[in-house]
């Protein structure tokens, strides 16, 4: 909210949310221009994985991307040990701490996109496509939260994470090619776009009607077992910390 | 590791294949880092007001601020070298002649210099703007389609690339990257292209003077 004080500011990100994502839409309409599809993925497939990627970037923005800026912060000066007095959930406190405003516009500019691509993909059955892409949506969303979650466990280890950070942007940016157009590549760069693939990729598909079963119920296991396994490990590392102000 | 798929399409296939193409972007990674400028420590001198400390010591401000990039530089390309050396002695090819080198790296100076400038003005709008790191990643998203950051310019429509020669992005990252990759060699195009970069350097220099002539009349510091 602190954004709104510097109004010039807030509607310039509008506008630099707007200019990075058009330019990622004429990247692919560039590439699309020269070919028909890459290895199975039509322009308005492709497009559509964009706007997912950038629906869930934008989600994650107004909900536990902050997540990644603070934390490290509040266990370097303290701050944490208030967070562990009051009763609820520090990870839920430290998760969704403040809302990131000044990336309002992104969602609805991938909403718009999404909508344009699904009618120039007319899929059949777009009511249970809906509602399976909503599980998946949150599949995706869980999935993310899991490695933030991961990431900053290390923060109360390591106490700076910021080198990190990075690692997760990279996972972020990946979401918004098809990562599974992506073949004939080796066993580490495969590691890396499987988490790319489920958080966009197969959302996607679920939308314009292509249902991998496998991929599906991949995800939903693998994120559902990362969520889990996230809390142990963000809970088991909690033990490592001692308070700042003690 | 999209570009391997498009690639596989025959798309932009005729000018890279998949060693190529990886040594375009990992060039394009080296330009960027080496010409970087943190334009941030810019703006929080004239917000927190230690820009007028600084405008009272006895050596020119922004030949200091150029001069402590330095360091950093000479580090990044040291680094960028070990990578660049990893990577041939894994078996990727990649050749060039010792003039090439020699070019490439007067055309990443130059691409630093204006890039300094850059950040120093956009810097300089902090004189009437609380927050310009909006200024900055707007300037940057524009430029990262006629950069050549996001795809190379040359796969890119005819329209576009002659756009592209008449903006400066193209100069700060894509250029150098051409000469790097061995695909100028010594001649005209590539002499005009150092030219055209040290053009938009003091361009950039220029537009930085006016940024910060104006600006310094909305500054005021007070204290002890």
């Amino acid at each position: 909210m602190n954004e709104m004080t510097h109004r010039e500011n807030f509607f310039m990100w509008g506008l630099v949310h707007t200019a990075s994502f058009v330019s990622m839409i004429v990247f692919f309409k560039i590439i699309y221009l020269g070919t028909t599809q890459i290895n199975g993925w039509t322009q308005y497939q492709a497009l559509l994985v964009l706007g997912v990627a950038t629906l869930i970037t934008g989600l994650g923005s107004l909900t536990f991307f902050p997540f990644m800026y603070n934390f490290g912060k509040d266990v370097q000066d303290g701050e944490l040990d208030m967070k562990l007095l009051k009763p609820l959930s520090v990870l839920f406190q430290s998760a969704f701490c403040w809302v990131d405003v000044e990336d309002i516009i992104v969602a609805p500019n991938a909403l718009i996109l999404m909508v344009f691509s699904l009618w120039k993909l007319s899929p059949e059955y777009i009511s249970f496509n809906i509602i399976l892409f909503i599980l998946m949506l949150i599949s995706s969303m869980i999935l993310l939260f899991s490695v933030l979650t991961l990431i900053q466990s290390l923060a109360l280890v390591l106490i700076r994470v910021d080198f990190i950070a990075g690692f997760f942007w990279s996972i972020v940016n990946m979401t918004k090619y098809p990562a599974k157009a992506i073949k004939n590549i080796s066993q580490v760069g495969l590691i890396l776009l499987v988490p790319a693939a489920i958080i966009s990729s197969v959302p996607a598909e679920v939308l314009f009607g292509r249902y991998d079963w496998p991929w599906i119920i991949t995800s939903l296991v693998f994120s559902s077992f990362l969520f889990w396994l996230s809390k142990k490990v963000f809970y088991s590392s909690l033990r490592h910390y001692s308070s700042a102000s003690s | 590791m999209f570009w391997t798929a498009i690639l596989g399409t025959g798309f932009g296939s005729n000018l890279y294949d998949r060693s190529s193409i990886g040594l375009y972007y990992l060039f394009i990674a080296f330009v960027g880092t080496f010409a970087s400028f943190d334009f941030f420590r810019i703006s929080n001198l004239i917000n927190n007001g230690n820009l007028g400390m600084e405008l009272i010591k006895p050596y020119n401000f922004v030949i200091k601020e150029f001069a402590q990039t330095i360091p950093d530089k000479i580090l990044k390309l040291i680094i960028m070298l070990l990578i660049y050396f990893l990577l041939l002695s894994i078996g990727i090819k990649h050749n060039i002649s010792l003039y090439q080198i020699l070019f490439s790296f007067v055309a990443m100076i130059f691409a630093a210099i204006s890039r300094f400038y850059i950040g120093l003005g956009i810097g300089g709008l902090a004189f009437w703007f609380k927050r310009v790191h909006g200024f900055n990643a707007l300037f940057w998203n524009i430029g990262g389609l006629f950069s050549g950051e996001l795809l190379p310019l040359n796969v890119m429509p005819a329209i576009l690339f002659s756009i592209s020669a008449y903006l400066p992005f193209r100069y700060l990252a894509y250029f150098p990257v051409q000469i790097m990759l061995g695909k100028l060699d010594i001649g005209w195009e590539l002499i005009a292209g150092l030219g055209i970069q040290l053009l938009w350097a003091l361009l950039f220099a220029f537009i930085c003077k006016v940024i910060w002539k104006f600006g310094m009349r909305e500054f005021d510091v007070s204290g002890k």
